[in-house]
């Protein structure tokens, strides 16, 4: 269940579906939007990423709260879709194998 | 960050086939027969003269930190299955992960820690953490059971740097460090010690191990497939040829020096995670005024450890490959990307970056192999035509041809 985010980022709620714990369930949200979407999602995130990333290094790691840990893991999905918009233009990698099968461990 | 120059030479004195004309004694200037990908007993004489004789990288020292610490690995192609544990007495063994009662597998986890004893889960023989026949349930009712004569299997095991290696010949021609030679001086100053935070990916491809590993120990094919992604960051010359600083060839191994683009134009997010960790750019660059050492300034390049073990040496992280052969038509790749433990928020975000990039740079490579191998297969190309900046394919094919022919 999605938590709210920290208050001063309120701005990002419409994208609080990208809050994803882990590398798989980012990378799968990447390869199942449409790359307006992920371009909407990214250029919101990068206008806040400076203020996200110097809002949750005050907190420190350890005393992070649900709502923090929202923020941190949309930020991670920036870090995920970066390649998309960068490199590719296109939420899959240009002539690149099955993701499925590049497998984490 | 102060970035110097490529300062070898300058991009207009590269003199056309500069690496061949240095090597081509060694190595031969002509065209690659393909057999040695796609021949079952090429492979098979592979597996028995590099295989079962080289010292090969199977982890790092960080996945045993404490006493009983345990890995196990399966390697496909030696036919063994190695158990490598840290003993109660800190010191690290590797055995064949193999009960020495009716040969049952020892150890089933792929790591752990086992205390101080491994039981075999078959007929409950245990033994403690030396590889030592503790305990033989039943043992009156052996006909004059000798302990002794039960201890696991040894493996030969040593460290470099913190990379764990084997060596499944029962006394290896030389030791590790001898084996590893001057490639491994050169990295003598790397601090591996300090980027321990790992994330791993592993991918099987149908494509044979040296046609995995070869297309890493190139740069010419970076402006190409990789043009949308790295190919940005690495140096090219006016015509939009890769030209790397240097390839040397030490013995059995070799390097490649990379320079940066210097006219790189980091995106949004590159930029975010440059300023938290090193950033493309950087990571290959020689850094100038701040390296203390010569080796420092030369260290970020493309190291290959012959056979299977690779390292992209950055400065602020590194990337280690490995390449197990599973049959002669398909590899288990290993990427592994090492960085600092993040301390902060921007460098948790950076290194997910460096995961992310990396991850997509890899996949880029992934379908050429299989479509090379394919193509092979269907005899469809008889040779192959290396280029200068290729040297290294060419080295790696001559080492492995002299290994199976017995001229190693």
């Amino acid at each position: 269940m999605m938590n709210p985010l920290p208050a001063e980022f309120a701005d990002l709620e419409p994208f609080i579906g990208w809050a994803l714990e882990s590398e798989r369930e980012r990378n799968a949200k990447r390869y199942a939007t449409e790359m307006i979407d992920i371009q909407r999602f990214h250029d919101a995130m990068v206008a806040r990423a400076e203020a996200a990333i110097a809002y949750l290094d005050r907190k420190g790691f350890e005393n992070l709260d649900p709502a923090d840990r929202e923020l941190l893991n949309m930020l991670l999905s920036l870090a995920e879709v970066a390649p998309a918009v960068t490199f590719y233009n296109s939420p899959q990698v240009s002539g690149g194998v099955d993701p499925k099968r590049v497998v984490p461990g | 960050m102060a970035i110097a120059k490529d300062t070898t030479e300058s991009a207009a004195t590269y003199s056309p086939n500069r690496f061949l004309s240095r090597y081509r004694e060694l190595l031969g200037t002509g065209p690659v027969p393909i057999e040695p990908f796609i021949s079952p007993d090429y492979f098979a004489r592979e597996r028995a003269t590099i295989f079962r004789h080289c010292w090969l990288n199977i982890g790092r020292v960080e996945q045993l930190p404490k006493p009983g610490d345990f890995f196990t690995k399966e390697l496909e192609v030696c036919d063994a299955n190695v158990l490598v544990l840290r003993g109660r007495d800190g010191q690290l063994r590797a055995f064949h992960n193999v009960c020495q009662h009716r040969g049952n597998r020892l150890v089933w986890e792929q790591h752990g820690n086992c205390g101080s004893h491994v039981s075999c889960r078959y007929h409950g023989w245990s033994y403690d953490t030396t590889g030592a026949l503790a305990l033989a349930t039943d043992a009156e009712n052996f006909w004059n059971l000798q302990p002794a004569a039960h201890h696991l299997a040894p493996i030969a095991v040593d460290t470099w740097k913190g990379f764990i290696f084997i060596n499944l010949e029962p006394t290896p021609a030389e030791p590790l460090r001898e084996y590893l030679g001057e490639l491994a001086e050169l990295l003598d100053d790397y601090p591996f010690e300090q980027l321990t935070t790992c994330f791993a990916y592993s991918v099987r491809e149908r494509a044979n191990w040296k046609i995995a590993a070869t297309s890493q120990e190139e740069g010419y094919h970076v402006p190409y497939i990789h043009h949308q992604s790295h190919g940005r960051a690495i140096y090219s010359d006016k015509r939009g040829n890769y030209r790397s600083i240097d390839i040397q060839l030490f013995g059995r191994h070799h390097r490649i020096l990379t320079s940066p683009n210097l006219d790189f134009q980091p995106s949004a997010v590159e930029k975010i995670a440059g300023m938290h960790t090193a950033g493309f750019v950087d990571a290959f660059a020689e850094n100038g005024a701040a390296a203390k050492t010569e080796s420092q300034r030369s260290i970020p390049g493309y190291y290959s450890f012959f056979p299977n073990f690779h390292l992209l040496a950055l400065q602020g992280n590194y990337l280690a490959y490995n390449f197990w052969p599973l049959t002669v038509n398909e590899t288990l790749w290993e990427i592994r990307a090492f960085y600092p433990e993040p301390k902060t928020i921007g460098e948790r975000f950076a290194l997910e970056y460096g995961r992310s990039a990396a991850r997509d740079i890899v996949s880029e490579d992934i379908p050429l192999h299989e479509a090379i191998q394919s193509s092979l297969r269907a005899g469809a190309i008889s040779h192959f035509t290396f280029h200068d900046e290729e040297t290294c394919c060419r080295h790696t094919m001559k080492l492995v041809d002299d290994y199976v022919n017995g001229a190693a």
